[in-house]
């Protein structure tokens, strides 16, 4: 992988590396049920981006960039839900720090 | 089978089923059974007066003897030194008259209890216990093998045992029967010894084997003389002789019936039947060759042994308050007499007094029962004047007393006695030395205390003021259950010594006649030896006596006669004198000087009872506390320890159980709850965990997916 010549598949895919590996470490690491709400969508996010880089530099058509659309609207969709599990997380639990939400705990 | 032989094989069998039906069934029958063996003792008693009338009395020298048996075992040949076995029976005119004895006294006897032992909660076992005794008794007088006489014998002890004991719930009644057993035992011993010597000696012990043997000389002197006097040891006990007669007075404790016919009439004539069966053993081979048996030792050891009793028994009678204890004195007397009478010479002598004494015996001892019955007391002090509450009682009893104390010609009593002393009186004429003077000696002072005794316990019962008017008032006369065998028994003593019409005559002569040694033993066929050395053909009658002995006989009837009808009188009357006379209601015993010294020996069994209890007793008691000591610690201690053991044992494996099989189990299951522990602790409910969880496993599959090596690794691993 030449990183000094010209832009590449391999810089996108290494961005989307990056920025997936930071997402699951946000998911994994915060105490905060929104950050990690945070680290999804950076997740989905390089997922989708990852998409667009192999559209634009190996299938050289559409179709990875329309499912990276695909990609975030399931993302938009499921952060809304997942808000919703949050917020009632909050009302039963008076708290959105995860590891204090230990009741399916055996 | 000859049919002398069946039939007194039924007289023998039928007590026996009398009494297997009788102990098994007897509470169940009516009347609680007591018609049963009763009416089997009818039967016999008919069945044995038959065979004594046909065979006994129907000829001039009685009947053949009719032998009978079957050979059981052998080892050897019996010429060589082997031995056999064989059981039979011999059916002579001994062995009739006794059978005659024993099953018209036990019937009466039987007859007698219905009335005496009327209520008694085991009156059926009482009756089962009849029965047995009367089928041992039987089986003891018809066998013709010693082994099994000894065996019957040992079997009448034993029903002997049993019927003392019968009201056991009374220690000193349990005491007795103990006493009678053990005492019997001790006698037993030298029977069993003399048995084992025979056997050795004679190869067999069958009795025409055993006088044969005697006869061919097979014995050395010196061992029939001990074989002789071990065998008598049997008859010391059985018959109550001193040293062992300790046990007859204790044996009162039983029931009055039992009394009648087993120490007066049966059990105890038993030795006395056993001594004159095997007369020509203690005699010697004297006796078939010269017929004089005077020489022989032991024959004399059993005339002193008898004598001696007879007067050490009279002597102790005389001051018994108990009228069942005076009697058993007397009947140990009078066994001493018969005994004297066969050691003298004559065992026709001997057993023509056990055949009176069995009658007269028997219904003193009934009476006796009746008065017991009636007055509820034994004790002479509470009786006195009963002749006028109960006249067939009294009658009854004074010719049983009469009879015994050898009131002449009438009764038959004088006629016996007086035999036995012509015997003894001639033995010591033939012998001519004060030694052998002592046995007639012993035995006319014996008549002479006799008749005073019996006066005495007839004075002192029947005749005077009553001593205790509150029992008087209530006796009454016996049941006719109780009086009809009184009256029996006392046609009995009278007639059992013959009848003036008849054809021997009054006297033993009928008896005599029956069993004399001719018809006795020499028509055994044995073969004897004459001095001449050859053998005498079988069945030859041999020299009655020989010329000495029989001329002292002659010398000695006169003066026996004389002085026997002399001291039968005096003694009555001076005990009428001293009771019924001035002296009435005195002191039992008598004021008069020297009774009065030796009274207290006398009362206290010249402490016989007591030295036995000091010396012999003592020094079992001690061998029972050692081996009592070694059981205690050698024997419990071993079992003890066992006991340890095991527990130790038991101890063990328990806790290896418990450690080690049940830790196994417990180590599982604790295993398993940590492991669950362990792996629960990744459910901590804890998202963030869980997306660690599902994170790293997947990154886990990219890298192995992505990576060959790794798989390699893998792989390799598992």
């Amino acid at each position: 992988m030449n990183l000094l010549g010209p832009i590449g598949l391999s810089h996108y895919l290494l961005v989307s590396a990056a920025a997936a590996a930071i997402g699951v470490t946000v998911i994994v690491m915060k105490r905060n049920a929104v950050a990690v709400l945070m680290g999804v969508e950076l997740v989905l996010n390089s997922a989708a981006l990852n998409l667009v880089a192999f559209s634009r530099f190996v299938v050289r058509d559409v179709t990875g960039q329309v499912v990276a659309i695909f990609v975030l609207v399931i993302a938009a969709a499921e952060a809304a839900v997942a808000l919703a599990i949050v917020l009632n997380l909050f009302k039963n639990a008076s708290s959105i720090r995860l590891d204090e939400a230990d009741l399916l705990r055996e | 089978m000859a049919p002398e032989t069946h039939t007194a094989l039924w007289i023998l069998l039928l007590p026996l089923a009398a009494f297997a039906v009788q102990i098994l069934f007897g509470r169940r029958l009516p009347r609680q059974g007591d018609w049963l063996p009763t009416g089997a003792m009818f039967v016999c008693m008919m069945l044995s007066l038959w065979l004594f009338v046909t065979r006994v009395l129907a000829s001039p020298s009685g009947m053949e003897p009719v032998a009978w048996s079957r050979e059981w075992w052998a080892v050897g040949s019996a010429d060589v030194g082997g031995f056999s076995l064989s059981f039979g029976v011999l059916i002579d005119n001994l062995a009739t008259i006794m059978l005659v004895v024993v099953t018209v006294v036990s019937f009466l006897v039987h007859l007698y209890s219905m009335g005496y032992m009327h209520g008694d909660p085991r009156y059926s076992r009482f009756y089962a216990y009849l029965a047995l005794f009367t089928f041992s008794m039987l089986g003891l007088c018809i066998t013709s093998n010693l082994l099994f006489l000894f065996m019957f014998w040992e079997l009448v002890g034993v029903c002997s045992y049993f019927l003392i004991g019968f009201w056991f719930e009374k220690k000193s009644a349990s005491d007795a029967a103990k006493k009678a057993f053990l005492t019997t035992r001790v006698g037993d011993l030298g029977f069993f010894l003399a048995i084992t010597i025979i056997a050795a000696v004679a190869g067999s012990l069958d009795f025409k084997e055993i006088f044969q043997s005697v006869a061919d000389h097979k014995w050395e002197g010196g061992l029939l003389v001990l074989a002789g006097l071990l065998l008598f040891l049997g008859p010391v006990g059985k018959s109550a002789q001193f040293p062992l007669h300790i046990w007859l007075p204790d044996a009162m404790e039983g029931p009055t019936p039992v009394s009648a016919l087993i120490h007066a009439a049966t059990m105890v004539a038993a030795g006395v039947y056993l001594v004159a069966r095997m007369f020509p053993f203690f005699a010697g081979p004297a006796f078939f060759e010269s017929g004089d048996v005077s020489g022989s030792e032991t024959l004399f050891v059993i005339a002193m042994v008898g004598g001696f009793t007879a007067l050490f028994a009279a002597t102790i009678a005389l001051v018994q308050t108990d009228i069942k204890k005076v009697l058993a004195y007397s009947t140990v007397s009078q066994l001493g007499y018969m005994m004297l009478g066969i050691g003298a010479g004559s065992f026709v002598a001997g057993m023509f007094h056990l055949f009176t004494h069995a009658f007269f015996k028997a219904l003193l001892f009934l009476g006796s029962g009746s008065v017991i019955h009636a007055v509820h007391s034994q004790e002479m002090g509470d009786m006195g004047g009963l002749w006028k509450k109960m006249p067939v009682t009294a009658w009854t009893f004074l010719i049983g007393t009469l009879a015994l104390a050898g009131f002449p010609i009438v009764f038959s009593g004088f006629w016996s006695k007086e035999a036995v002393l012509t015997q003894a009186l001639a033995l010591g004429i033939h012998k001519g030395s004060m030694l052998a003077m002592l046995p007639f000696i012993f035995g006319i002072l014996t008549a002479g205390l006799t008749a005073f005794y019996m006066g005495r316990c007839y004075v002192l019962t029947f005749l005077g003021r009553p001593r205790d008017v509150h029992k008087f008032a209530h006796a009454h006369e016996s049941p006719k259950a109780m009086t009809i065998p009184l009256l029996v028994l006392a046609v009995g003593a009278i007639f059992a010594a013959g009848v003036p019409g008849a054809p021997d005559g009054i006297g033993h002569k009928w008896f005599e006649e029956r069993t004399k040694k001719e018809i006795t033993f020499d028509k055994l066929g044995i073969q004897t030896r004459v001095a001449s050395g050859t053998p005498t053909p079988r069945g030859q009658p041999s020299v009655e006596h020989a010329s000495g002995m029989h001329h002292a006989h002659e010398k000695a009837h006169t003066p026996t006669t004389v002085l026997s009808i002399a001291m039968a009188i005096l003694g009555m009357g001076l005990s009428y004198v001293v009771f019924a006379g001035r002296l009435k209601n005195r002191d039992l015993v008598g004021q008069r000087g020297p009774l009065v010294a030796c009274r207290g020996v006398l009362q206290n069994l010249y402490y016989v009872d007591r030295i036995y209890s000091k010396t012999i007793i003592a020094f079992v008691m001690m061998i029972k506390e050692v081996f009592f000591l070694f059981d205690r610690f050698v024997v419990d201690g071993l079992v003890n320890l066992w006991g340890w053991i095991t527990r130790v044992v038991a101890h063990a494996a328990g806790s290896i159980d418990h450690g080690v099989v049940d830790g196994a189990v417990r180590a599982t299951g604790s295993l398993t709850l940590r492991a669950g522990d362990s792996t629960r602790k990744i459910q901590t409910g804890r998202i963030p965990d869980y997306i660690f969880l599902s994170v790293f496993s997947l990154a886990l599959i990219f890298a192995l997916v992505a990576i060959p090596e790794l798989k390699e690794v893998l792989l390799r691993i598992f």
